[in-house]
């Protein structure tokens, strides 16, 4: 258990934003796998059987708890302002980001993320994250490959609209 | 190339899969177009978002671990070797095959009833046959002599015994 905390954390940590929701959705994994450890028939590395139970325990929380967005672009804070401002600029010249630049991208990922669907940050978390195949997303979530192609499309184009209309928001 | 519009392009697949060919038609396109610009500029944060969002880690919290082993522990006891819980998991299988069989049994017993009845009449003539069966004994003339005729056969000529 020692061994594969941090990657479940780490699987569970994409699709939760508050530290609560993230250990129960960890533990959630760890009972399902002692409870079907007999199920586990040595086919495959072990890591590869928790990593599917823990994505797929996560798209079940995530459709338990489906709500709408969970925030909205009420308050950037001055930081995040900063970093919308100056991120064109490294991006432009391929710059390293500090440690800190890490920190606001993460909490403005949060923000942004956090106003789309569940079902397209499932989606831009396993494809455009993980780079899962869509064959296998469409074997974890249900839906038929096209339905995740076509997902995938709309939840890119939401998440690139957000953030177009976080930029025209910006201060220049 | 230089004239269309990317903005499909941009969403169809993730950015980092654009192949060279299509960053530098994109790259072409957006000097000329600044809506297209714009788009492009977004999905380049969006990326780089989902990117930061993914490099977060979460630390469990100092009573992770006790909550887990205590929620191991509910489990275990859950699963116990005399619990109801585990005793029905493990044989739900078998209880409900049994009563689909019993079920499946049942049915066809009553089928065959149904079906079978009217050629099981009995149809035989013999007065005795016809009351043992049940069959119609009222119409059947059974005396009592006449079911000693029927099981012994005919009583012998009376004979005299001489002393």
């Amino acid at each position: 258990m020692r061994r594969y905390t941090p990657r479940v954390f780490q699987i569970a940590g994409r699709f939760f934003r508050r530290r609560s929701q993230v250990e129960e959705c960890v533990q959630e994994v760890f009972l399902k796998v002692y409870t079907r450890l007999g199920d586990y028939q040595g086919r495959g590395s072990f890591e590869g059987w928790l990593t599917r139970i823990a994505t797929t325990t996560s798209i079940n929380l995530i459709r338990h708890n489906k709500r709408r967005p969970e925030s909205t672009f009420t308050d950037l804070t001055t930081e995040e302002n900063e970093w919308l401002d100056n991120t064109l600029a490294i991006l432009a010249t391929g710059k390293e980001r500090s440690i800190e630049d890490h920190l606001v991208a993460a909490d403005l990922a949060d923000k942004v993320l956090f106003t789309l669907p569940p079902d397209d940050r499932l989606i831009l978390m396993l494809i455009d994250v993980d780079h899962a195949p869509i064959k296998e997303v469409a074997e974890m979530t249900g839906w038929s490959e096209s339905k995740v192609m076509v997902k995938a499309f709309r939840a890119r184009r939401r998440l690139r609209q957000a953030v177009e209309k976080l930029l025209k928001g910006a201060p220049k | 190339m230089r004239e269309q519009h990317i903005i499909e392009m941009l969403d169809t697949r993730p950015l980092n899969d654009l192949r060279d060919a299509e960053v530098s038609a994109i790259n072409e396109h957006t000097a000329i177009c600044p809506r297209c610009r714009q788009a492009f500029q977004a999905a380049q944060l969006s990326n780089l978002l989902l990117r930061s969002r993914a490099e977060v880690k979460t630390d469990p919290s100092p009573f992770f671990r006790t909550s887990l082993m205590a929620a191991i522990r509910d489990e275990q006891v859950q699963l116990g070797p005399f619990s109801f819980f585990r005793i029905w998991k493990e044989t739900y299988r078998l209880i409900y095959s049994m009563a689909a069989l019993a079920v499946i049994i049942g049915g066809l017993t009553l089928w065959q009833l149904g079906t079978n009845t009217p050629n099981m009449r009995f149809s035989s003539t013999d007065p005795m046959e016809l009351l043992v069966y049940g069959m119609d004994s009222a119409s059947v003339d059974l005396s009592y002599g006449a079911v000693l005729m029927d099981l012994y056969g005919p009583p012998p000529e009376k004979t005299e015994i001489t002393k």
